[in-house]
């Protein structure tokens, strides 16, 4: 249905997206749109610290040491599946690098510093391990294989299965390089969706012959709060955009209907978290209300050098409200599935920020190659699955430095996550969630230890680096894998419900046809739909999804790398 | 000649039927373009 003004509830990648495709392809004008958020640093957020610590979640947890970088979260890109992304980029100039839109600065970063590891695995005594060799047997082979033989229209059989359960006759399967390299490439875990974990099967199929080396994986030049939500912020506010921060939209006003079954949004209360006073904005007819119904960043929390991320129990904002709206109407999914399941979706990641790169050249040294390339994940001495098998017990990403634009020359910042924060450390006694920055930079120099080739180890300038510290930064999500939680397709809402007058759901727990979440692709192309519905914009005008789970030589490839 | 033609022609049948069934089972011919009309603005 058309409209003329849109709310936007959040201030993510999806509803800056949107926001973008109806004043450009629309022809809205800025002033029709209003955000209304807590931030604006969307999940894959990167800032001083300094700055983000007093923001909403972490506002009861306060911190000592406010000094260095911070990113929650991180992901790679990929042109090739990214489409609508990079057509987004293209749309809005870069806030660093002078006449280039923010798609030209990321390609032309990324042809400069492509991305080749050559360490992706690493496992005491052995170093770096090959980890072309994938390491599947027959069975494992045929199970991959019914997986990604499954079309589109019969993904519902996998509703309500988790990978485990799919490979529950096949444990093998869990012990090969290919899963320790797909689980922390993308974060699957054991309990994620089996349905999910299908659609990756298919839309990343290409990167199954290249996933030892990634190298379809592409980088921004900076964070990419700095390379991605910037450029998009600071055109939205030059079109007239109104971004209000600091609104907890706390409850909606529907429109009462015979059946119950029309979805008019009337009004939203919400909570200026400035003054804690309630507030209340009118819906009219005219006005479309995006809503991005879940954020992997709600609730995360902070620590520093001495203190461990505390622990926060809220259900989450976004969802909080997600809720309110599943409980009123049958078709808009059940956020339980999603936010109900920390065991399913909590990480601990940590953000360390040094004033000389003695850290850095010994990354350098012992996984022989460059920052910018890595993604290091170290494979644990001993079992530490529910299934009795060995696995990764935590993974670092070292950026091409600077990762920050007031990064100062000498400083080094390097971010890495444990996937299961319950897990003990193998050279600090105590669960990753319990770990103050500190205790996580020891586990790492450990972890680094017993991989170095040598002459001499690591370990021989533990001190020296532990001096240059300026400070870690532990962040505990407790929703950072929840879009992966297990799931039947009718978990999530689609983009415009049916019987939805002016109601459009963006983000990561959406539907949307053949798309796979947790990636900025997928985001986007949310915001796009809903721009283009409340625009009034055919759908055949989409961005043009690729789909190289149908290109025979991409296929011919992953049969053959399925036998190495 | 003639049997031998038949026979290849068998063949060559039998293995279009077969990749055309592999196909159709595995979903290589959908087209997922009509999954959007639900969305059209009305």
């Amino acid at each position: 249905m058309r409209k003329n003004k849109a709310i936007m509830i959040g201030a993510g990648l999806s509803n800056m997206a949107a926001a973008v495709y109806l004043i450009q392809e629309g022809k809205w004008q800025g002033d029709q749109i209003t955000f209304y958020s807590l931030d604006d640093h969307g999940a894959n957020d990167g800032a001083t610290t300094d700055s983000v610590t007093d923001e909403y979640w972490n506002k009861n947890h306060p911190l000592e040491n406010k000094k260095g970088y911070v990113a929650r979260g991180g992901r790679m890109l990929n042109y090739r599946t990214y489409v609508d992304l990079m057509d987004l980029l293209n749309r809005v100039p870069s806030t660093t690098e002078p006449n280039m839109t923010a798609a030209e600065d990321t390609r032309d970063f990324d042809a400069k510093h492509r991305t080749f590891d050559k360490a992706r695995l690493l496992e005491g005594d052995k170093g770096i391990i090959d980890g072309g060799k994938l390491g599947f047997n027959n069975q494992d082979r045929l199970m991959l294989t019914k997986l990604i033989a499954m079309p589109d229209s019969e993904e519902e059989k996998l509703d309500n299965v988790t990978i485990s359960e799919y490979f529950k006759d096949d444990p093998h399967f869990f012990n090969t390089n290919f899963w320790m390299m797909w689980e922390t490439t993308f974060a699957f875990r054991l309990q994620s969706s089996a349905q999910e974990f299908r659609r990756y099967m298919h839309q990343m199929i290409y990167e199954f012959t290249q996933i030892e080396h990634l190298v379809g994986v592409n980088r921004t030049r900076y964070n990419q709060y700095e390379s991605i939500m910037l450029p998009l912020i600071n055109y939205l506010k030059d079109q007239g955009v109104k971004i209000v921060l600091d609104r907890l939209v706390t409850d909606w006003d529907f429109k009462d209907t015979p059946m119950q079954d029309e979805i008019t949004v009337t009004g939203l209360e919400m909570l200026n978290t400035k003054t804690n006073k309630k507030e209340h904005v009118d819906v009219d007819d005219d006005t479309a209300v995006i809503f991005t119904n879940g954020s992997i960043t709600d609730s995360a929390t902070m620590g520093d050098y001495d203190h461990p991320a505390a622990e926060n129990m809220d259900y989450g904002a976004a969802s909080s409200l997600w809720k309110k709206a599943s409980e009123r109407f049958y078709n808009v999914g059940n956020p339980d599935k999603f936010f109900a399941d920390r065991n399913a979706s909590e990480w601990v990641s940590f953000t360390l920020t040094t004033s000389d790169h003695v850290l850095l050249n010994e990354i350098t040294r012992i996984t022989t190659q460059v920052p910018g390339n890595a993604l290091n994940s170290f494979i644990s001495t001993s079992p530490i699955t529910e299934l009795g098998q060995r696995d990764v017990n935590m993974s670092i990403v070292v950026h091409h430095q600077p990762h920050f634009t007031t990064q100062k020359p000498n400083e080094s910042v390097i971010w890495g996550y444990f996937l299961y924060p319950r897990r003990r450390g193998e050279f600090v006694d105590k669960q990753y969630i319990k770990m103050t920055g500190k205790e996580m930079l020891q586990e790492l120099i450990g972890q680094l230890s017993k991989v170095d080739p040598g002459p001499g180890n690591i370990r021989d300038k533990e001190s020296e680096i532990m001096d240059s510290v300026i400070n870690n930064i532990p962040v505990y999500m407790p929703y950072a894998s929840a879009l992966f939680n297990n799931r039947a397709k009718t978990d999530r809402p689609k983009v415009i419900p049916a019987h939805s007058t002016n109601l459009a759901f963006t983000g990561e727990f959406v539907e949307q046809p053949y798309q796979m979440i947790f990636t900025e692709q997928s985001a986007v192309r949310s915001g796009e739909i809903a721009a283009y519905h409340f625009a009034g914009i055919p759908m055949a005008n989409l961005v043009k999804t690729p789909r190289y789970d149908k290109d025979l030589k991409t296929l011919a490839r992953a049969a053959k790398k399925m036998f190495d | 000649m003639k049997k031998h033609l038949f026979g290849l022609s068998l063949t060559l049948g039998a293995v279009v039927l077969g990749v055309a069934y592999v196909a159709k089972k595995t979903g290589f011919f959908e087209n997922d373009s009509h999954l959007y009309d639900e969305f059209e603005s009305r």
